[in-house]
């Protein structure tokens, strides 16, 4: 890490990865501010009430943030998933994945990017899932959702590349988090089955590809996904 | 029956004083507004402009000279590469906040219409920028 702390905005800061991004960036040296619906004051770091989805709440709060010393990158881990078969799905919740998980990253890319662009350096860091490539049964919209997430990702890393800027995903498979706490034994397992390293990764597995990406080593990475696990 | 000079000072008075609905019909490039008329204190026309060209000759690396109103911010005749733009609109984001105190929003669906873009030249983002003034 350089010598001046750097902070990182995390979203979806309150709980699964999103929570683990912003305690383990914490722990890491990291100024830390996390971004979730229900806001915590149990936290070592500010963490601001946000809906990712809600453009006008993101542009207010990266607006209040702007200003933090050493902001330097994002880590958009909001997200949401419904298991469920397209033929079965409201399309209110179809909205709502959408929203928070392809809308929210954009929105919160593009204001976080004013800010980096600013500063002529910078990382942002989008979680997508191991369920795009694997085109996932069950899971349609939250696949479509992520895959947008890293078709934007790739899209995005061009234009902020003039400004220092670095744009990458990172892709777990399943990680023991809330996300995945309604998907079958068996969904899980086969989806294990699928990867290359068939064995279900951790928070951490998941932080240290984060955590590379965020770091100076990363200077020439910019527009990946990174699939923890392989697909 | 009315003096029709009396009627046209009348009018004009009017407009200054509710500038901010009909701005549009009186401000064009060149004109130079006194607003100090209206009793409401905003940067004129022309000094937003100077500013939109100081901007863009800097961070197009352009000599100022070379720079006018009608200078192309998009399309192919465009000074400025998308960089540059963008660092013009962080620019006069500053600008915008600390002189004109206002909030400037640079998104819009029409960003890169040679006709409707507010960037599509010099005057029309200066334009924008007087707009934006309450």
């Amino acid at each position: 890490m350089a010598d001046s702390p750097r902070t990182i905005l995390v979203t979806g800061a309150s709980r699964g990865l999103g929570r683990h991004m912003a305690d383990a960036a914490h722990a890491a040296g990291y100024g830390v501010i996390g971004l979730a619906r229900t806001p915590m004051s149990d936290r070592p770091y500010p963490v601001h009430a946000c809906d990712v989805s809600d453009p006008e709440q993101v542009a207010a709060t990266f607006r209040s943030v702007k200003s933090a010393p050493g902001l330097y990158g994002l880590v958009n881990a909001a997200g949401i998933a419904s298991l469920n078969l397209v033929l079965t799905t409201p399309a209110e919740t179809m909205q709502r994945i959408v929203g928070v998980n392809l809308l929210g990253t954009m929105y919160c890319c593009a204001a976080m990017g004013r800010i980096l662009a600013r500063h002529k350096a910078g990382r942002i860091v989008n979680l997508s899932t191991l369920a795009v490539p694997l085109a996932l049964k069950g899971e349609a919209v939250y696949v479509a959702s992520k895959a947008g997430v890293e078709g934007f990702s790739r899209a995005f890393a061009r234009e902020m590349a003039d400004f220092g800027v670095t744009v990458n995903a990172v892709s777990p498979g399943p990680i023991d988090t809330d996300l995945i706490q309604n998907v079958p034994g068996e969904q899980i397992d086969a989806l294990i089955g699928s990867q290359i390293i068939q064995r279900m990764g951790t928070r951490d597995d998941v932080w240290d590809s984060v955590s590379f990406l965020l770091s100076d080593q990363a200077r020439m990475v910019s527009g990946q996904v990174i699939h923890i696990g392989g697909a | 029956m009315e003096n029709r000079a009396a009627h046209q000072a009348r009018a004009r008075g009017r407009q200054l004083a509710g500038f901010k609905r009909e701005y549009s019909l009186i401000v064009s490039p060149g004109e130079r507004l006194t607003p100090d008329q209206s009793g409401i204190k905003v940067v004129d026309i022309d000094a937003i402009r100077e500013r939109v060209c100081s901007s863009v000759a800097e961070f197009g690396e352009i000599p100022v000279e070379n720079v006018s109103g009608n200078t192309p911010l998009i399309g192919p005749e465009r000074a400025l590469k998308s960089r540059q733009l963008v660092e013009v609109l962080l620019d006069l984001e500053e600008f915008a906040e600390e002189q004109l105190q206002v909030e400037f929003n640079w998104t819009t669906d029409s960003a890169m219409s040679p006709s409707q873009s507010i960037y599509r030249d010099v005057d029309s983002l200066a334009r924008h920028l007087f707009r934006l003034q309450p």
